[in-house]
């Protein structure tokens, strides 16, 4: 018996380095958790759909690549989310099981991040919410976000490190690629922005009417200019933006639309926007796709480079 | 007196070895996902189980009713459990289940309220290259009415996932503490079962599940028993779901099982 014991015990020594189980743990726990999807079932199923929809595009590209047939299969897809749009969260490796298996620690990057986002809305929407226990509970999550390997750290300057925080323009293949996706993406961060923001309202009667206003809003256009910020006047006068602005996407970031949650933690809504940032150049690593051997590598190639940027382990990606 | 000596010497150095490995695996153990409906639990609502611990820090608990079907003498009772993610990629569990009849499922190696303890590791994680891993070791103690002696198990466990469902397979054998002579000490089990969304759109919502079991008989010479069970899993809440699940012993003695139904909820907290 005690040498079945030890055989067993021993056999986590002997799992293939980088290959043991090393997921994220499970969340906070605190009375404000779900208070999104208790109080504000409308604003939760919406929130739900752009998570759906966040990781089928994940595992679309990673797949099929970003292009054309991207573009119109995702968009369908998320159209018919939210003619319907679902009451709970998706389970990723169900929704996307060929990215999360194929791409683990961006996976759970982005799993781990999503966690992070959901407790913003949640300490934000829980019927006990005031600045001191928002504050609070939020120093709480990102302190636990950030004892995990799976935490998104801020690239370094010379390794091209951008600054989250600031609307920012983006200009990318994957924009050009699949276009109407992209914005849908973008406008999907953006109501949780705006969410957030109307969610930080005074008292439970604003809050509501906020949170129905923005509802309002992304149902009327959230393929359309919802996520974006407004652009700037080009140097030479009024009118549309010239040469590589034309048509380019300017996403929204808590720094510039929401103050209120800005001022309750700038730390969250700064780590919130690195999320953001990363999320949409993981998108924009799965360009090539896995159509072929050639395409896979120089996928998992760009996806290694990402991952790296943010602090996160290479181990796990890529092997198909 | 020298030869007792050595021996608690031995079991002694015994000890300490096996508290180092248990340190060693503990913090080899690396960080494991809160998933609601995908976590497969035996019984929760059929046998087979999926090669992934509870989240680090989750606690799960289950309650159910099952009713066993076997002709002459019916048999129906509560099954309780709880899951404690201990460390990362660590699950530990117990178990709890009451039948009707105890004397007589006792012969069948049915037991009622014996407290079943169970820790659960994931050895290697899913990836593209290999299926997910995990190893089990539980003991079954004899808590409950018309129990005997401790039994122990251990099982392999293993989860692949393709594009649209999981196969799932797992390996147990058991050693009976106490048995008759008639009974069988050693006891061996595979389990083959397939999960998959059946809604179209994807969601993850409600997940359906299906396995074959291939058991041996609990009487020496006895026949092998085929199980067969179908059932699912539907969230009705941010943290709970409902399970329910039908099977039958297709094969085996003739008070089997012909027809199994459980339903029973469970919550994440």
């Amino acid at each position: 018996m005690s040498r079945l014991l030890a055989c067993v015990l021993l056999l986590p020594a002997l799992a293939p380095e980088g290959l043991q189980a090393a997921e994220e743990p499970f969340r906070p726990r605190g009375f404000h958790n779900d208070s999104v999807h208790r109080y504000f079932p409308d604003l939760n199923s919406r929130l739900n759909a752009v998570r759906y929809g966040r990781w089928r595009a994940f595992e679309i590209a990673w797949i099929s690549g970003i292009n054309p047939d991207l573009d119109r299969e995702f968009s369908s897809y998320l159209l018919s989310l939210l003619s319907d749009p679902p009451r709970y969260p998706p389970e990723p490796n169900l929704v996307a099981p060929r990215f999360t298996r194929g791409a683990q620690p961006v996976a759970r990057a982005l799993r781990w991040g999503q966690m992070l986002e959901q407790q913003l809305s949640d300490a934000l929407a829980s019927p006990d919410a005031m600045a001191e226990t928002t504050s609070a509970r939020l120093d709480r999550a990102l302190a636990a976000y950030r004892r995990e390997i799976y935490a998104v750290r801020k690239p370094a300057p010379e390794d091209g490190g951008a600054v989250a925080g600031a609307a920012q323009v983006v200009f990318s293949e994957a924009v050009r690629a699949a276009p109407v996706s992209a914005k849908i993406l973008i406008s999907g961060t953006a109501l949780f922005i705006r969410a957030a923001e109307a969610l930080a309202g005074p008292n439970f009667g604003e809050q509501r009417w906020l949170v129905m206003d923005t509802i309002g809003q992304f149902d009327r256009a959230f393929a359309g200019d919802f996520g974006q910020a407004v652009p700037a006047p080009p140097a030479g006068g009024s009118g549309e933006p010239a040469g590589p602005e034309a048509g380019a996407l300017r996403p929204l970031g808590y720094g510039s639309t929401a103050p209120t949650v800005v001022a309750l933690s700038p730390l969250v809504t700064e780590q919130l926007d690195l999320l953001s940032l990363f999320r949409i150049e993981v998108f924009e690593a799965l360009i090539p796709g896995g159509w072929n051997a050639q395409a896979r590598r120089q996928r998992d190639t760009r996806l290694r480079a990402v991952a790296r940027r943010y602090g996160l382990p290479e181990e796990g990606i890529g092997g198909e | 007196m020298a030869s007792e000596t050595r021996a608690f010497l031995r079991r002694s150095r015994a000890r300490r070895s096996a508290g180092a490995v248990l340190l060693a695996a503990a913090a080899a153990a690396a960080p494991a996902g809160g998933q609601v409906v995908s976590d497969l639990e035996p019984e929760r609502p059929i046998a087979v189980e999926d090669a992934r611990p509870i989240a680090y820090r989750a606690l799960a608990v289950s309650a159910d009713w099952s009713y066993n079907a076997r002709g002459s003498a019916d048999d129906t009772g509560p099954g309780f459990s709880a899951l404690y993610g201990a460390t990362r990629g660590l699950e530990l569990g117990a178990a709890l289940r009451y039948v009707t009849r105890p004397g007589r499922n006792a012969l069948r190696g049915i037991s009622s309220g014996d407290l079943e303890v169970h820790a659960l590791y994931g050895v290697v994680n899913e990836s593209a290259r290999g299926p997910g891993v995990a190893v089990r070791l539980g003991v079954h103690l004899p808590t409950g009415l018309d129990s005997r002696g401790t039994d122990v198990h251990f099982a392999a466990l293993a989860t692949r996932s393709f594009d649209s469902f999981r196969l799932h397979g797992n390996a147990r054998w058991t050693r009976i503490g106490d048995t008759l002579t008639p009974e069988r000490a050693d006891r061996l089990e595979g389990t083959l079962g397939v999960d998959f969304l059946p809604s179209r759109r994807g969601s993850t919502d409600t997940l359906l599940m299906a396995s074959v079991q291939v058991r041996s008989s609990p009487i020496l010479g006895g026949e092998m028993i085929l199980e067969a069970e179908v059932g699912g899993r539907r969230r009705i809440g941010a943290q709970s779901v409902f399970f329910a699940g039908a099977g039958s012993q297709l094969s085996g003695e003739g008070d089997r099982a012909k027809v199994r139904i459980r339903a029973g909820v469970g919550h994440l907290f």
